[in-house]
This record gives structure tokens, C-alpha cells and sequence, in this order.
């Protein structure tokens, strides 16, 4: 004991004392980052932490709450009402991911290919603009091309296919796919650019070598832009895998949830059941469980992506 | 740094992470009993001592309500100032269903308004959010307002309606019926609206055999439940199922009677007699496309006539629906249930707001806004053909002593339960009887049951 | 080098596609708020008599001044502060690299991917307590607490690449930490700042869910927030509804033609970085 005690402060103050400053210097950094903190902690750590004790207990909102336990997680995992809206969630990404994927991908290899300068700028323009108006403006647009009079109805009767028009966001077996749609509206342009981008550090060199060998566009596409775009694409899946697992905007101003619970997603439903039916710990258990989804899907992403890098 | 170094830094550092994240969770975690429990609802909800004067001194108060009452409001508020210069009246609107969802929320804030449009009464009272009017209404003689009119006002302290004290008085009344495209009438060769359920199902087989739609709905807010609770209100009746929508203990609408009425309009839906998009239709588009001449029947309400008249003007009528003894019923119910929130700070300035909604003028505004005037007393003149039809209506019902509260306003889950299990039901993708149970599943678990 | 013109036109053709896919809507909204009030236009169809007014009115009807300041409102609150708050502390994070710096990261990882939803229920009850329902000053600083995350990744990212002699070099001339930010640091970080600054403006203009949530009167809420209420009033006039909605999403696509290069260079690497 005593030795270690004559020793320590001895090695300490010789080694501490010329880093002193910087000790002190390196800690008075922690002022720089603290307001940042603190709102972190206040606005997003603490309600995700009250969120985890509201799903353990029955509550209005309003009287004093009853501890249920893991009674509401059950019923998530049980009432085929909810786990239908998650099912939902996970269909959506084939619109909301894997379609604005594929086409982005398409879309970026064309305007590569044909290098038109006018159209570009005119098509990369066009395609992202439907990223930056709010996605519940989006839905409005989207109701009204949807609507029995709608864009969508004139198109098919155009063409002939009067028979296929109807009144897609009230349709059980079309408003799913039709809401679907408005994602991958948003997300294509967002994928596009982002993969065009990609393209542009991929080495001319390779994409010469491809068109020596007499590889035509689709086998350009698929062996010398597809692999070299992997880090662009991860970004995509992941970015478009949550909008589509988290989808509320669209979904709350398009169809609520209809017809019947056809469009239902755990978002509208967090919401509804928060805010519209009183059942606070029921809602908190489904955010939860929405979180610790996406959490399953896009960590796994992260390393699919990345791990050749 | 050496490598070893490096690591217990690295080490310690982890430490310092996991003690602070376990010390930040557990301290969340323990520093709270259940939520709720903070006191957040406490509030005086039954005064000993209350006042009709409101005297000189200037007062102000916030009214809350549905976006779709503004017009009303707005008048009503300028005659009440005229009244009482010195109280000030400031209204902030919600659209109408999101007033309903938000209103037990903004009633237990810390700055509640002082006079609200209460939706679900039963479980607001239930959860202490409102002022018992009791001491008011013996000052200001409420009790001497219609029956079928105060049955609306009260509820017993566990939420069921119907009974007990009295916490709200309507600014004005709602009554549905169906209006009916005239000129396409007389086309089928029909000389007057329907008045039996025979009468009405025959004239459906008519326009479905002209081609016609019999009724146009927009079900993507649910509007077959207007058709539908038309028949309910005859299968079930009236106090039968008043005594579910009140919350009466043992209450169920899943019963044989009622899944009658549900196969009446999963049969109307099955032979064409509602628009076949009506899933994809929103209740204003309906209504507009009735409008243009559509459909021969709108099942609906007066607050759909003043635009109805303008677009229509002869060509368009209105009755109630049909009914089966000559008895008349229909749903009616308050256009604005408007009660006290326990924390009002202005109560006697807003109880002077509540009776001044059945005095003479008031009635007259909730007339001129396409209401049924609230409390009793002589008719206010209607303006126009329909809307002194759709007067004669509420008369006649109020007479007949019909008056049926919303089967959505039966507990706060039960209009979005509604809304999803009609969608499911016109479409055939649920039977009448999985609907009802669905519903009252719904039912019981918003009662607490 | 380009390829032989008869290849070029399926490529031609499916980008045309795609553009009209993403056009259409707008462009169907656009002509059907040319057409007289109260009637009901069909699909995408240039009016005969363009009602040009129709904009004014829904510009009077949906009371678009209000909301606008309130918007602008918003954004004063929320962008301003939270660039400098992340700002600082991706100073912290990146350039000091301060001890425990790996935790707070960590930390704010999870924020990147957490859904607003898994917080809004209990954000309401939190700001309700706080007594700031119904007030913009409580929506900003939820907003604030949730775009740190990002932004303080996206500004850690930025001082990562600048080289450490700088602070050192600061350091030497007896600057003490602060001086040598707001001399040397923030200067330099000018377009990551600027960058962030255009993400954060277009992500609270158009937030939604929190802005109904928190503010029961729509003219204090978002534009895009201000749509709902402005949907449930005025549906009954298909015209009317979507010249009204356009001029509410007006704002961010004017924004967006006039700052197009750098929108799109800050959300792809925001995405990336992200």
C-alpha cells in the first residue's frame, strides 16, 4: 500500500505535469460539444427513454397509469391489426427501395451514356424535384392523379384501358401499390443523382476498356457500373429502407390508413393510437418495436455494403 | 501514448460511457412514478359558490372548437359581446375531427380554454377534465331545457352518459335525414320522397334499373355509416342503442339485431345501390358529384344543406330517414357540446356564454348556420326552401322525441374502428357479424371494460 | 465519345419516362388550379380560360401570409442556432477530439437512424409539461434536439479533414480554444456550414409529423404542416385545393431551382456521410 501510494504520485506528476495544459485544454472541448449534447439528451435521449417506460404500462394520457408489464408488446406481436401495418412497411420497400434503386440505377447509367448536357441538367432537375416538397404535398398531388377523374384514370383510358380505371387509393387490393408508388416517386431522383455521382469516380478508363471489348450498355451496366457503385447503392437501400419503414407523412395525408386497414403502417397507427385512441403505452411499444426493426434491417446493410472497402 | 496505455484509456473511457448511460437510464427510470400520477388533471371540477354576474371588469376567454363551426362561432361570439362588452371571447379551431382527437389533450393542459366542444363526454367527465355545471344550472333553470336535449348534457362521474350532472350545453343541433335529387325522382316515376324502409329500398331498385346510383357516399371517411345507422336506428332502436353509444354497463352492438341492418347495407352494397367507388370517394366529393346530379339519394345532414341549395335550388329536397312505425328517428346531436374545463380560470364568465346559447338570438344564429336551434322556445325563421325544410325536420323529430346520438361518438376508438369496418363491409372483405365484434372490441377496450 | 444515334433513343425514351413520371403530378395539379372554382377538371387538360386569380384566392383562402411568416419564423428559430450548436461541437468531435468524444458519437449514431415517431408520443407529453405546447418556441427546440445527430456528424466530418497544426498553430500564438474557432475554424468551414444550413432549412420547412403533433393552431405550424388543416377545410373545391397546395410548396421549389447545385451536392453527401 504504502508503496503505491509514494509511487503513484510520483509517475503521475511526472508524467502529468507538462501535459497539464493540454489535459485541461483537451477536457475544456467537452464545453464546445456540451449545448449539442443537451438538446440531444433532452429532445431525443430522455423521450426514447420515457418512451421504453410508457410501453410497460396501460395509460390514457391523462389518469394515473397501471404497470402491465410486457402485456403491450404482446399484443404487438400478437394482434394481427399491427403486425399487418408492419407487414405493410416491409412491402412498401420493394416501392420505395427497390424500384427507386433499379431505376436510379438505370436512370444514372443513361444520363452517363448519352452525355446530352441539355436533357441532363433538364432530366437530373425534373427527377429530383420531387425530393424536396414536403411528402405530405406529394400525397396531395398523388390523391388528386389517383382520384376517379384523375391523371392516372385519363392515362389508362388514353391507351384503351378503360377497364383497368377505378379509384386506386379506395381500391383493397391497389391503394398498398398506390401509395407505394409516391415513394418511389420521391426516391427516385434522390437515387439517381446520388448513383450519377457515384459514376463520376469510376475511372473512364474501365468504361473504355468495357466498350473495346464490345460490351454492350446492359453489360457495361451490370459489371462496371454496378460494382463500382456498391458504397452509393448501401447509401440508397439504407436511406430508402427507412423512409419506407418509417413512412407517415404520405401515408397520413393519402388514405390515413384505408380502405379498411389496407394501408395502415406502424407510423399512422403510433399516431393513432397515441394521439387518437388514448393508448399511450400501446403506441410506445409499437414505436419501439418499429425501431428496433429498422435497426435489424439497416445495421446488417451497413456491413454488406462496406465490408470490401 | 504506449499501446498499453492506449488500451486502459480506452478502457476507462468505456467505464466512464457505461456508468453514465446506466446512470442516466436507471435515473430516468426510478425518478418516476406511472405517468399520470404528477397531478396534472388536478383542478376544482365542482365550485361551492357560483354567479350569473359576470360585472365589468374585462375578461377574456378562449373558446375551442371544430374548424367546420367558425361561421357559427364567430357570430355567436359578437352577440354575446354586444351582451357583455367588457368579456372578450377568443375561438382557435381545429379541423373537426382532429378538435375531437386533440380535445381531452388540450383539456388537461396547463392553459386549457374555457369553453370547449366536448366529443367524448363519458370519458371526459370520467377523467375529471370538466366542471360539474350542476350550481349553474340550478341558477340559470336549466333544467327546465328539453329532455331529449339535456340527456345530451350529463354523465355520471365513471363516464356514462345519459345520467347524472350536467357538464355541457350545445351551441346548436345537428339532424341527418337524406336529401333526394328531384327531377331524377320524378324520372323513376316516384311522386314524393320515400317515408317507409319499403318505400326507400324500392326506389333504389328503380335507379339501379335506370342505371342509377341510388346512393352516393364517400366511405373513404365512412359515409355508408350514416346509411348504415339509419337502419341500426330502427333494428336496434332507439334507446337500445343510445344506452350503447351512452357507455351503459353490458352494452354490445354486436347483437342479432343489428348485424340485420349490417346485411342490409353489405345486400346494397353487393347490388350497386351505393356508388361502387365509394371506398375511393371522400364525403365532399360526394356530396359535389350529388350535386352535379349523380346520384339520386345523399344520405347526410344539415350541414351539408346551405351548399346543396346553392348548387341545387329547387331541384334538391330533404327528410328524414325512413322510418318503420311513423316514428321519426335520426341521429342529432349537439353541433357544439360545449363545456367548462376543470381549469378554466373564468367559470362563471363561461357559464354566462353556455346560457346565453339558448336565448332567443342565439337560437336565431344556429338557424341563419344551418342548425337546430338549441333549448325550446318559438322557430326561428329559416332562409330558403331546403334549409326551413331541414328546420321542419328538427321540429318534427325533436316532437317525436327521436333523437339518436353517432354510433362513432360511442368512445374515443370507435369512429376509426367504424370508418375501417364499414370500408370492409361494402367491399365484402369482412361479414356484418365480424364487423360488430370487431367494434365492439374496439368499445370495450376504449371503455375500460 | 458517343454512342451511334439509333442506340441513343431507347436510352432517350425511358429517361423521357422517367422525367414525365416525375413531372406529372405537379404539372396535373398546376392545370387543374387553372380551372373555374367549383368545377371539377378531369386529368391533366390545358383550361380553355386559364383562372389565373385562382391563385390569389387560394392564396386568401388558405391565408398563405401567416403561414409563411410562420415558416420563416421557424426556420430563424431553428437553423441559425442548431448550425452553431453543431458547428461547436463537431469542433469538439473532430478538431479537439476531446476524451470521450467516441461515446457522444455513438451516441448520436442511434440518433441517425431513429424514426420520429419511436419519440413523438412522449415529446408531447414532455413539451406539454414544459408548458410549451401550442408554441413555436417548444417546436424549435424539438427540432433542434433532432437534426443534432446529423448535423453534428456532418460538421465532425468537416473538421476531421482539416489538419490538427491549425488548432496546434492557434494554440502557439496563445489563442485559447474559442478564439481560434471563431477566428480560424469557422471561417474555413463557411460551405460544410452552408451546406448544412440549406438541408436544415429544407427538413423544418417541410417537417410534418412533429408540427401537428405540437401546435394545435396551423398559423403558427410549418407550411407543410398547415397542409392538413388547409386539406380538411377546403376539399369540397378540387381548384381551389391544389392551387393552394401548390402555392404551399412553392416556397422550397423556388428555393430549390435557385440553389439547385448545391442542394443536390448537400443531400448526396449528406447521404453518404450520413
Amino acid at each position: 500500500m504504502t508503496t503505491l501510494r509514494s509511487t503513484a504520485p510520483t509517475t503521475s506528476r511526472r508524467t502529468v505535469a507538462p501535459k497539464k495544459k493540454s489535459f485541461l485544454h483537451r477536457w475544456s472541448g467537452w464545453l464546445f460539444v456540451l449545448p449539442a449534447l443537451l438538446f440531444y439528451g433532452v429532445f431525443v435521449l430522455k423521450p426514447l427513454v420515457t418512451a421504453v417506460e410508457y410501453s410497460f404500462y396501460d395509460w390514457n394520457g391523462i389518469t394515473v397509469a397501471t404497470f402491465v408489464g410486457f402485456e403491450n408488446y404482446v399484443r404487438v406481436l400478437t394482434d394481427p391489426q399491427l403486425l399487418a401495418s408492419i407487414g405493410h412497411a416491409f412491402f412498401l420497400i420493394i416501392f420505395f427501395t427497390v424500384l427507386p434503386v433499379s431505376g436510379g440505377l438505370l436512370m444514372a447509367a443513361l444520363l452517363r451514356e448519352l452525355r446530352s448536357k441539355g436533357m441532363g441538367t433538364f432530366a437530373r432537375t425534373a427527377l429530383f424535384l420531387p425530393q424536396i416538397i414536403p411528402g405530405a404535398a406529394a400525397a396531395i398531388a398523388w390523391v388528386w392523379m389517383f382520384s376517379a377523374s384523375g391523371t392516372a384514370n385519363q392515362m389508362l383510358s388514353a391507351i384503351g384501358l378503360d377497364g383497368l380505371t377505378r379509384a386506386w387509393l379506395g381500391d383493397f387490393t391497389w391503394s398498398l401499390p398506390a401509395v407505394g408508388v409516391i415513394g418511389t416517386w420521391i426516391n427516385l431522383g434522390f437515387c439517381t443523382i446520388l448513383l450519377l455521382s457515384g459514376t463520376g469516380k469510376i475511372d473512364a478508363s474501365i468504361y473504355e476498356a468495357a466498350r473495346l471489348d464490345g460490351a454492350g450498355f446492359v453489360r457495361t451496366l451490370l459489371s462496371v457500373t454496378l460494382p463500382g457503385l456498391k458504397q452509393e447503392i448501401g447509401v440508397c437501400v439504407t436511406v430508402t429502407v427507412i423512409s419506407a419503414l418509417a413512412s407517415f407523412d404520405i401515408i397520413f395525408m393519402s388514405t390515413q390508413g384505408g380502405p379498411g386497414y389496407s394501408t395502415m403502417v406502424p407510423g399512422v397507427q403510433v399516431y393513432q393510437l397515441g394521439f387518437t385512441q388514448s393508448q399511450v403505452g400501446l403506441a410506445s411499444a409499437l414505436a419501439l418495436i418499429l425501431t428496433a426493426l429498422i435497426l435489424i434491417v439497416v445495421l446488417p446493410l451497413q456491413r454488406l455494403f462496406r465490408s470490401e472497402d | 501514448m504506449t499501446q498499453n496505455e492506449f488500451r486502459t484509456s480506452r478502457r476507462r473511457l468505456l467505464t466512464i460511457a457505461v456508468a453514465a448511460t446506466a446512470a442516466f437510464t436507471s435515473g430516468a427510470l426510478t425518478a418516476c412514478s406511472p405517468p399520470g400520477s404528477d397531478g396534472a388533471n388536478a383542478g376544482s371540477s365542482s365550485p361551492t359558490t357560483v354567479s350569473t354576474e359576470i360585472g365589468s371588469v374585462p375578461i377574456s376567454l378562449t373558446l375551442y372548437d371544430g374548424a367546420g363551426l367558425k361561421a357559427i362561432d364567430d357570430a355567436l361570439i359578437a352577440a354575446f359581446r354586444k351582451k357583455h362588452p367588457n368579456v372578450t371571447i377568443t375561438a382557435r379551431f381545429d379541423p373537426d375531427n382532429v378538435q375531437s382527437v386533440n380535445a381531452p389533450r388540450v383539456l388537461s393542459s396547463d392553459s386549457p380554454p374555457d369553453i370547449a366542444r366536448i366529443g367524448a363526454l363519458g370519458e371526459t367527465v370520467k377523467s375529471g377534465l370538466l366542471t360539474d355545471l350542476t350550481p349553474w344550472a340550478s341558477a340559470y333553470q336549466w333544467e327546465k331545457l328539453p329532455a331529449g336535449q339535456l340527456a345530451q348534457y350529463k354523465s355520471t362521474p365513471d363516464g356514462v352518459r345519459g345520467a347524472g350532472a350536467q357538464y355541457t350545453v350545445a351551441s346548436g343541433f345537428t339532424v341527418t335525414g337524406f336529401y333526394y335529387n328531384k327531377e331524377l325522382l320524378s324520372r323513376l316515376g316516384l311522386s314524393q320522397a320515400p317515408k317507409t324502409p319499403e318505400e326507400f329500398e324500392t326506389a333504389l331498385e328503380k335507379a339501379k334499373a335506370a342505371n342509377l346510383t341510388g346512393i352516393i357516399a364517400g366511405n373513404q371517411n365512412g359515409q355508408v355509416a350514416t346509411s348504415f345507422q339509419f337502419a341500426l336506428n330502427r333494428t336496434v332502436g332507439q334507446d337500445k342503442l343510445n344506452s350503447w353509444i351512452f357507455g351503459q354497463p353490458g352494452a354490445s352492438i354486436a347483437t342479432p339485431d343489428a348485424t340485420s341492418a349490417a346485411k342490409t347495407i353489405s345486400e346494397w352494397a353487393a347490388k350497386g345501390y351505393i356508388n361502387r367507388d365509394t371506398n375511393g370517394t371522400q364525403a365532399s366529393d360526394a356530396m359535389g358529384r350529388f350535386a352535379r346530379g349523380e346520384a339520386l339519394f345523399f344520405a347526410s345532414g344539415n350541414w351539408d344543406s346551405a351548399a346543396l341549395q346553392k348548387q341545387m335550388g329547387e331541384n334538391v329536397g330533404f327528410a328524414l330517414p325512413p322510418a318503420a312505425d311513423g316514428k321519426a328517428v335520426a341521429m342529432s346531436d349537439p353541433s357544439s357540446n360545449f363545456g367548462i374545463p376543470a381549469k378554466s380560470k373564468n367559470k362563471d364568465a363561461a357559464a354566462a356564454f353556455l346560457n346565453f346559447l339558448t336565448s332567443p338570438e342565439a337560437r336565431q344564429i344556429a338557424v341563419d348556420n344551418g342548425f337546430a336551434p338549441s333549448g325550446s322556445g318559438e322557430q326561428p325563421t329559416g332562409n330558403g326552401a331546403l334549409s326551413t325544410q331541414v328546420q321542419k325536420a328538427f321540429a318534427d323529430l325533436v316532437l317525436a322525441d327521436g333523437q339518436v346520438q353517432y354510433i362513432q361518438n360511442a368512445s374515443n376508438g370507435a369512429n376509426a374502428a367504424w370508418t375501417a369496418q364499414i370500408q370492409l363491409l361494402v367491399d365484402g372483405r369482412t361479414t356484418p357479424e365480424d364487423m360488430l365484434k370487431t367494434v365492439q372490441t374496439q368499445y370495450e377496450q376504449d371503455l375500460g371494460k | 465519345m458517343k454512342a451511334p444515334i439509333k442506340e441513343r433513343i431507347p436510352g432517350f425514351a425511358l429517361l423521357s419516362i422517367a422525367v414525365i413520371f416525375s413531372v406529372i403530378p405537379l404539372a396535373s395539379m398546376f392545370t387543374a388550379a387553372l380551372h373555374e372554382q367549383g368545377t371539377v377538371p378531369v386529368g391533366i387538360e390545358w383550361p380553355a380560360d386559364p383562372q389565373w386569380h385562382n391563385f390569389i384566392d387560394a392564396w386568401k383562402v388558405a391565408d398563405i401570409t401567416p403561414l409563411l411568416v410562420s415558416s420563416i419564423v421557424l426556420v430563424l428559430g431553428v437553423v441559425p442556432a442548431a448550425a452553431l450548436i453543431a458547428t461547436m461541437a463537431g469542433y469538439g468531435l473532430g478538431q479537439l477530439r476531446i476524451p470521450g468524444g467516441s461515446v457522444v458519437f455513438i451516441l448520436l449514431l442511434l440518433g441517425l437512424t431513429l424514426p420520429r415517431e419511436a419519440t413523438i408520443v412522449p415529446i408531447y407529453y414532455q413539451i406539454r409539461d414544459m408548458g410549451l405546447l401550442n408554441t413555436q418556441f417548444g417546436l424549435m427546440l424539438v427540432l433542434i434536439g433532432s437534426f443534432m445527430p446529423f448535423a453534428v456528424f456532418w460538421m465532425r466530418a468537416h473538421f476531421l479533414t482539416m489538419p490538427k497544426e491549425l488548432a496546434e498553430a492557434a494554440a502557439i500564438d496563445g489563442a485559447g480554444a474559442w478564439q481560434s474557432f471563431i477566428r480560424i475554424q469557422v471561417p474555413l468551414a463557411v460551405p460544410a456550414v452552408s451546406s448544412l444550413c440549406l438541408l436544415l432549412f429544407l427538413w423544418t420547412w417541410n417537417t410534418f409529423l412533429q408540427a401537428i403533433v405540437l401546435i394545435d393552431d396551423p398559423s403558427k405550424r410549418t407550411m407543410a404542416g398547415a397542409l392538413q388543416n388547409f386539406v380538411g377545410l377546403h376539399s369540397t373545391d378540387v381548384v381551389l385545393l391544389n392551387a393552394g397546395a401548390l402555392l404551399i410548396m412553392a416556397p422550397t421549389i423556388v428555393v430549390f431551382l435557385a440553389f439547385q447545385r448545391q442542394f443536390m451536392k448537400a443531400m448526396i453527401s449528406g447521404g453518404v456521410k450520413g
